[in-house]
């Protein structure tokens, strides 16, 4: 029994019992050194019962209960109902509930002290409810349709919009569509695998904010559900680009004729004697450039120059070229010969090794025989490869500081445009160019962690700025509130409950051109795909919670009317106690 | 290989040139060569159309006289090619006169005709973005730090 007491007022508990002993002891002393000492004992032990009561009354003790043991079984969608049944055989008692995650778990999850999950598992933003209950994950089948999907919703114009994912299907046939906006298709593929892994492809034609779509068809063409994809296709942006080569050469020719003619700012010197140049200036105005420095390589974004001419700059200028990259971001592109692969250099320390092919065949276009020097890159930490073949790397690049220096060991690379594969050309060079150049510093990053964005549903976003104190307003104009990342003082998060369906945006109200859209779909919508993360989510958190079985003790009090009686018969008696004698 | 008689040391470049170079000039060039782009309504009139539909903003004047443009640039394609544009052609022309309430289905069909008549574009180097982070700038320092 008594290992069973506790008490409320746990806290309270000597305070209260010194200061009771002290009123008894006073009450002791009073009863000493007034009147009769014929009833002392029996005062004594009456104030004393009347002060244990009145400390119990402020201290309120309590029975621990043990509750009785339950399970419950919570269903979520794409459960098995064969799982149920023999859950329910081996589970005596078991309580059963369907999840929904718009109802309060609260109430089922009080009386219970195991829970079985079945099914997908339940939204991760009800994770909370389930602390501190033994909780057992048992996932149902894998859903069908699309379960994983990759694609780039911010891409440029002029990109292709890439869609990869996997299917799961356990029937043969289905198609699986691109649409574009307007509802006519652009790519399809059949799948003919049980685990399919389709990829998508269409180009991007303008900028603007669009809902592309993917729908999926039977064998027949019966369309069986539509799913969209939002893709916001940014801008292409510019590169102002310096050019310096020792004598004109035909790579040089050709690929400033390409950059020239998509826009890029361009600014070739060609050497043409001691101390005489060639300058053509592309879609820019003219400016003299006779030796690098970092003041003069300042507005360029990246330099495009040849290993000789690299070789014979002048110890001023080198040290100006350094600095322009480790401290401006520069991008540099070395048009290298035999002698560069062969030597290390103290700029770009990027490291080659012979190979006796002077053809290659790059992974992104088996079908096209490359010319290349007789080099490969030399595989070293910070290397990050470009392009690759097989295992060997053909072009790459190494960050020094802020910027990048890169290069490749292919050459000859017009000879495409000549045999009319200017596609190819233009992707090679888009390749190469674009990781190397100067980056546009943004002050603000938007970014979030949500797949699918749904209706009425948390919608958690981050957003890394300098701002010491970041406002972020909804469309509506209302403020959320911000939590800043304890180590990280520009990385904020916040969270919000989208109300309507389709584009919405964020805005950062001390900047108003820091916009961030997002779309809401409707929860129709890519229902496999988010019962797949969901279930990979619920796998993660309930096999890492790894919770005791704890039992569920609740304290019953006890009535305090029953001290109260004992005191007050107590002090009745001490108050009756000297008429008595009267 | 051995050796066998002598090899003169290379020259100097500055002993080398010395011929006369009063004559020779810097040479500049300035040329504008960047392509303007010939489909720029039609691209313009795609997008109008999906903020016509997502956003149901009432259709201007100014609009239909965008269509009308993007009508005579898609006309010049639909010369080379009359089977595959005239519907879109038609729709688009109609859509620039008329004063009617615009159906759903009719504009979906006039940007999709639109977006397949667009030429690809050509692939292009881009200019990327990147935020300023404390975070970065450490990891590059420490990168630098082990080199």
């Amino acid at each position: 029994m008594i290992e069973n007491l506790d008490f409320i007022h746990q806290k309270w508990l000597w305070t209260v019992i010194i200061g009771g002993i002290i009123i008894w002891l006073f009450i002791v002393i009073l009863a000493w050194f007034s009147g009769k000492k014929s009833r002392f004992l029996v005062k004594t032990l009456a104030a004393f019962f009347a002060i244990t009561s009145l400390v119990l009354i402020i201290i309120k003790p309590a029975i621990t209960k043990e509750q009785n043991v339950a399970t419950g079984i919570l269903l979520t969608p794409g459960y098995e109902k064969s799982v149920v049944d023999s859950l329910q055989n081996v589970v005596e008692n078991a309580v059963i509930l369907n999840y929904n995650p718009k109802v309060n778990l609260s109430k089922f999850l009080d009386s219970l002290n195991t829970v079985r999950i079945l099914g997908n598992g339940i939204k991760n933003y009800d994770f909370w409810q389930f602390k501190g209950i033994s909780t057992t994950f048992l996932p149902g089948k894998l859903p069908q349709g699309i379960i994983k999907l990759n694609y780039n919703n911010q891409p440029v114009v002029g990109d292709n919009l890439e869609i990869m994912g996997l299917f799961n299907n356990s029937k043969k046939g289905h198609q699986l569509v691109l649409q574009d906006p307007g509802g006519a298709g652009l790519d399809s593929t059949v799948v003919d695998k049980k685990r399919f892994n389709f990829r998508l492809v269409t180009p991007l034609k303008l900028t603007g904010k669009f809902v592309y779509k993917l729908v999926e068809k039977d064998s027949l063409g019966n369309k069986l559900n539509e799913n969209f994809l939002p893709v916001q296709i940014k801008p292409s942006k510019t590169f102002n680009i310096l050019i310096i080569n020792d004598f004109p050469t035909f790579e040089t020719k050709y690929l400033k004729d390409y950059l020239a003619e998509m826009g890029h700012e361009v600014l070739i010197r060609s050497k043409l004697t001691k101390d005489r140049y060639k300058f053509e200036y592309f879609n820019r105005k003219q400016v003299a450039l006779y030796s690098l420095s970092q003041a003069a390589l300042e507005s360029f974004d990246l330099l495009i120059i040849d290993s000789q001419s690299l070789k014979i700059l002048s110890n001023s200028a080198r040290n100006g070229l350094k600095e322009a990259i480790d401290q401006d971001g520069l991008g540099v592109f070395v048009q290298g010969n035999n002698a560069f692969f062969t030597e290390a250099r103290d700029l770009t320390s990027l490291k080659f090794k012979s190979d006796q092919n002077t053809t290659v065949r790059l992974d992104q276009f088996p079908s096209i025989a490359l010319t290349k020097n007789s080099f490969v890159f030399e595989k070293s930490f910070g290397l990050e490869p470009v392009q690759n073949s097989k295992d060997n790397i053909i072009s790459g690049y190494r960050r020094t500081g802020n910027g990048r220096v890169g290069t490749t060991v292919l050459e000859k690379t017009y000879e495409l445009l000549l045999d009319g594969k200017r596609d190819v050309y233009t992707r090679l060079w888009t390749e190469l160019l674009s990781p190397l150049g100067k980056k546009e510093i943004s002050a603000t990053r938007w970014s979030s962690q949500n797949g699918v964005i749904y209706k009425d549903e948390p919608f958690t976003f981050h957003i890394y700025t300098n701002l010491t104190e970041p406002a972020v307003e909804t469309e509506a104009g209302n403020r959320i509130a911000l939590k800043q990342d304890l180590e990280l003082p520009e990385n904020w998060e916040g969270r919000t409950y989208p109300q309507r369906q389709g584009w919405n945006h964020l805005s950062l109200a001390q900047d108003s051109t820091q916009v961030f859209n997002y779309f809401v779909d409707d929860s129709l919508h890519w229902k496999s795909l988010s019962g797949y993360a969901t279930m990979a989510e619920n796998k993660r958190f309930f096999n890492m919670e790894n919770v005791s079985n704890s039992r569920k003790i609740s304290l019953e009090p006890i009535d305090l009317w029953w001290f109260f009686a004992v005191f007050l018969v107590c002090m009745g008696f001490l108050w009756l106690e000297p008429k008595w004698d009267e | 290989m051995h050796r066998i008689g002598f090899d003169p040391p290379p020259i100097k470049e500055n002993i080398r040139l010395t011929g006369e170079l009063k004559n020779v000039k810097n040479y500049r060039k300035t040329e504008d060569l960047e392509k303007t782009d010939i489909e720029a309504n039609m691209r313009e009139t795609v997008a109008l159309i999906e903020r016509i539909i997502t956003e149901k903003i009432p259709v201007s004047d100014e609009n239909r006289t965008l269509f009308g443009k993007a009508g005579n640039e898609l006309a010049q394609k639909a010369i080379d090619e009359p089977g595959a544009y005239l519907g879109t052609l038609q729709q688009l022309k109609w859509l620039s006169e008329s004063r009617e309430k615009l159906q759903l289905n009719q504009l979906r069909s006039i940007q999709s005709g639109l977006l397949k008549a667009l030429t690809k574009l050509t692939e292009n180097p881009n200019r990327g973005k990147e935020p300023l982070s404390t975070l970065n700038n450490l990891l590059l320092q420490e990168l630098e730090r082990n080199d």
